[in-house]
């Protein structure tokens, strides 16, 4: 598949990076000569340093034959011209990354239309979006709810007092007691997809998928603690950290937002009326200690700077009980994260990503990749005549790279599922797979 | 300012506009004056030639200061504030001639008086007994009022053709509320569509009571005194002279009415009413009439029949809310907290941009958000906030003038309160009567209470509450400056 993107930056990369990985012919269109030549020499992607919005560029990068299109660039101008330029070049998909809010919506109809855009992304949006996932089950580091059902995937620390710790994986069937299947398993830094023989200590990462029922009883088995949300301090006036402080607040939480820029703040103040703004540096100690970080039940870094989130989210986590979630920029700073006891680290790009690679798939419901390890969650909905169709779970013979999880039912209930599960056309079902594993799912469901 | 796209008539002259502004204002007056000569012939009164050869020696001396004047080209703010105060100290005193040439109030100081609380729309009267006096002088009253009521310079304003750049600011020095704006693009245009909303509410208003059984003579008095706030009534028992239900019903809502922005009536005619519906500003006025009705209605358990007593309460506070100040019952037989909450609601007025007397709503709850963010800074030292009224935000510069205005407004009122008090009233009238002179509502408590008048205050006393009225009703700022202005000019002459 050809694939062009323009802008090489946080989320342009990213997606260069995946599809890239998954053998795409990826041309990336960047106009800063020292970052093209630097992806270039990181990724197995062409780069063309150039101008997104100039045809001659754009058909040197081969838009006219190009199956996806993602003007993913920081200006929403540029993203939309591109991507109407390169539809009528000829390329078959595209995607625009537009961060002006009045334009997604109805007010901006017209213009989508005349773009005619096939996916529109914002990172910024769909980061703020995870973020209140996050602090909806607090405690928990990831939350992905699926799009059909009410399943949900929750990536989480074992705790030091949890029921699992020290058990089998394989005593851990998906029973009443167990309302939860787990499908990664993350130790030392080394993720895998459990099939049974894995004992879980204290300390190892899982992502487990359950029902949003069951939600809170698999966290306490997980020995992990839920709070109260009630007072949140948002750091970082950003577009992120606007939607995030602006949503918890809608719900119902007391919320102290810090902006270190002058004129920034006093805008924020005139928008967030029932918002605390605070003019200062986020890393100054003294502010932190002045609006009581001590009492907050979460607090969330959203600044652009990854080191200016670590610090005032390690100093947050050492003076308080509260939940600290971090935007990291630089997936390279993840690992180093639980060591300051941040709970949480997330990229905006990784949310964005999802969606476009959600989109290439087609058949593909939701995606989920996690920032750590290159396992992802998908959903697929099984195809009549498939080889599963009216197929019992363990007569699939499926790889060892790939767990099937869950399977909704098309009445729209879901249930966990085993070797005995039988599985019917038109049933959606959820995937824990590596990348590498897709065509083999493919083949089986499709 | 342009001046060449003008016809040359009115390039010619010395430009100055003091003169130019202030003939206009006398001719008006004068005009005014005539009218109500004439309404004295069709009410066979005794006045009809001395009103019409005064209206007219007023309006002679307007046109030619006007005429042999001219914009000047470029304005400066000394002028603007100069030429408002200038204007209405004219029309006080052309306003009070009438009073003396009639010889109805021989004394110049009662008659300044009258003229004053005719034009500051407060309502507070020395005439006695009122009954008996001319129809002319009555209806020049009530016409004093209404000429006051949208304001002389806002009117000028749509008059002058030459009015450029400084016209806003002319109209932003009188128009009562701290935020003038612009209706339209063009100054004269906004200032036409005011007046056009002020006349045409005045006819209706005329037309209601007319069918709710008033005479001509006594709808038209009355339309004019209470689309303007004002209160002046040509009967001693106020509105209550007619003891119609429907007619004091008619009078609670236009007195309210009359209290609500005359910019958001515009706009809503024009087909958007959502600044009207949505104006927090407007919500916390009906909650405070709702509140203080009820507080009224529920404090006082007189005799006579319910439907009575509540119309009272509402009349009463609806009176005093939108200063306007007409009286059907004597409130100063209440009880002790009702008369307190009157009192406290005489300088607060009613919204900005509305006709009323006092520091205007809007400026009470700019104040509570301004002091709620500066307590939330004792908690937050870094804290970001504006100051806002409902959702909208005021900028910090307009908020620190709001502020300042309201410390003045208090200097003003108490220093008003104590000079008053100096010259032996008790208390509770001293208090009340400079309370109803800056807000320029009409009757006070105590011995200025709705059934008397303020003959019983001493000469001394009278001067205060004349100052109190001007400065309430061209809200202090260009008053003092203008003052400031002639106080210290000559001074830097001489030292430089």
């Amino acid at each position: 598949m050809h694939v062009v993107i323009v802008g090489a930056g946080e989320v342009g990369w990213y997606l260069a990076q995946r599809l890239g990985a998954e053998n795409h012919d990826v041309v990336v269109v960047e106009q800063n000569e020292v970052i093209a030549r630097a992806l270039g020499d990181d990724l197995d992607v062409q780069t063309i340093v150039g101008n997104g919005v100039t045809p001659s560029i754009l058909q040197e990068a081969g838009v006219d034959r190009a199956e996806l299109f993602a003007g993913v660039t920081q200006n929403d101008e540029v993203n939309l011209i591109s991507a109407l330029l390169a539809k009528d070049l000829g390329s078959k998909q595209t995607v625009v990354r537009l961060e002006n809010r009045e334009l997604r919506g109805t007010a901006g109809q017209h213009l989508r239309e005349a773009v005619r855009a096939d996916l529109i992304i914002d990172p910024d949006a769909d980061t703020a979006q995870e973020i209140i996932e996050l602090v909806h089950v607090t405690g928990a580091d990831e939350v992905y709810p699926m799009a059909t059902g009410d399943v949900v995937v929750i990536g989480a620390v074992v705790g030091e007092n949890s029921v699992l710790a020290g058990r089998d994986l394989a005593e851990i069937g998906p029973t009443r007691e167990w309302p939860f299947i787990v499908g990664a398993v993350t130790k030392e830094g080394e993720t895998v997809i459990p099939r049974g023989n894995v004992i879980v200590n204290a300390g190892d990462h899982l992502r487990v998928l359950t029902s949003q029922d069951a939600q809170a009883e698999t966290l306490r088995l997980l020995g992990v603690e839920q709070r109260k949300v009630s007072r949140v301090m948002v750091l970082g006036g950003g577009a992120v950290g606007f939607l995030v402080a602006h949503q918890l607040q809608r719900e119902g939480a007391e919320v102290t937002l810090i902006e270190r820029d002058h004129r920034r703040a006093v805008a924020l103040s005139e928008r967030l009326r029932w918002i605390t703004v605070v003019e200062g540096d986020i890393t100054d100690t003294e502010l932190l200690r002045e609006e009581s970080v001590a009492a907050m039940d979460v607090v969330v870094a959203a600044t652009g700077e990854d080191t200016a989130n670590v610090l005032a989210c390690a100093y947050a986590a050492a003076e308080s009980d509260a939940f600290t979630v971090a935007v990291l920029h630089r997936l390279a700073l993840l690992p180093l994260v639980r060591q300051f006891g941040i709970d949480a680290a997330l990229s905006p790009r990784t949310a964005s990503a999802n969606a476009v690679l959600q989109h290439m798939r087609g058949g593909t419901a939701s995606v989920a990749t996690f920032l750590e390890s290159d396992v992802e969650v998908d959903e697929f909905v099984i195809c009549p005549d498939c080889r599963a169709d009216g197929a019992k779970v363990s007569e699939l013979h499926l790889p060892h790279t790939l767990l099937l999880a869950a399977v909704v039912r098309t009445d729209g209930s879901s249930e966990i599922v085993s070797g005995e599960t039988r599985l019917y056309a038109g049933e959606t079902i959820v995937v824990f797979a590596r990348p590498s594993g897709f065509t083999e799912i493919q083949q089986a469901f499709t | 300012m342009d001046i060449s796209r003008y016809p040359a008539r009115w390039r010619r002259g010395r430009p100055t506009i003091l003169g130019h502004v202030t003939g206009l204002t006398l001719a008006v007056c004068g005009v005014g004056v005539a009218i109500s000569g004439v309404v004295d012939a069709i009410e066979s009164g005794p006045d009809t030639w001395s009103l019409l050869i005064l209206g007219g020696i007023e309006m002679a001396i307007g046109v030619f200061l006007w005429r042999y004047t001219s914009m000047p080209e470029h304005l400066r703010v000394v002028d603007i504030f100069t030429t408002v105060m200038l204007s209405w100290l004219t029309l006080a005193l052309a306003g009070a001639a009438p009073y003396i040439v009639t010889g109805w109030l021989r004394q110049p100081d009662l008659a300044l008086f009258e003229s004053i609380a005719g034009f500051t729309t407060t309502g507070a009267t020395v005439l006695r007994p009122i009954e008996g006096t001319s129809p002319g002088i009555l209806f020049w009253r009530a016409m004093t009022q209404w000429i006051g009521g949208m304001g002389v310079i806002v009117l000028v304003v749509a008059v002058l053709p030459a009015v450029g750049s400084g016209g806003m600011s002319l109209l932003q020095a009188e128009a009562p509320g701290p935020t003038g704006e612009r209706l339209t693009p063009r100054v004269r245009h906004t200032a036409r569509r005011l007046w056009g909303v002020y006349v045409g509410f005045t006819i209706v208003l005329a037309a209601a009571y007319g069918i709710a059984g008033m005479g001509l003579y006594d709808a038209v008095a009355h339309s004019f005194t209470t689309v303007s706030t004002g209160g002046f009534s040509p009967y001693n028992a106020s509105l209550g002279h007619f003891d119609s239900a429907s007619i004091e019903w008619i009078a609670i809502v236009a007195m309210l009415l009359a209290g609500g922005s005359f910019t958001l009536y515009f706009r809503a005619l024009r087909g958007n009413v959502k600044p009207l519906l949505r104006s927090s500003e407007l919500h916390f006025y009906l909650v405070v009439v709702l509140l203080a009705s009820t507080y009224a209605f529920v404090a006082n358990d007189a005799s006579g029949p319910v439907s009575e007593r509540l119309r009272d309460a509402v009349f009463s506070v609806a009176a005093i809310v939108s200063t306007t100040g007409y009286a059907t019952t004597d409130f100063g037989l209440w009880s002790q907290g009702s008369q307190a909450m009157l009192l406290l609601l005489m300088p607060i007025g009613a919204m900005a941009g509305s006709t009323a007397g006092g520091v205007k709503l809007l400026r009470v709850l700019a104040v509570a958000s301004f002091a709620h963010r500066e307590a939330l800074r004792q908690l937050h030292p870094r804290l970001v906030r504006p100051v806002r009224v409902g959702g909208a935000i005021l900028p910090d510069r307009v908020a620190n003038r709001v502020v300042a205005f309201m410390v003045l407004a208090l200097a003003v009122f108490g220093g008003g309160a104590v000079l008053i008090a100096m010259t032996g009233p008790d208390m509770i009238t001293s208090f009340s009567a400079a309370a109803t002179s800056f807000g320029n509502v009409g009757p006070g408590l105590g011995a200025v209470g709705p059934t008397s008048d303020f003959l019983v205050l001493s000469r001394f006393a009278r001067l205060v509450t004349m100052a109190q009225m001007l400065l309430g009703r061209l809200e202090i700022y260009p008053v003092i400056l203008s003052l400031s202005f002639i106080v210290l000019r000559p001074r830097r002459h001489t030292r430089a």
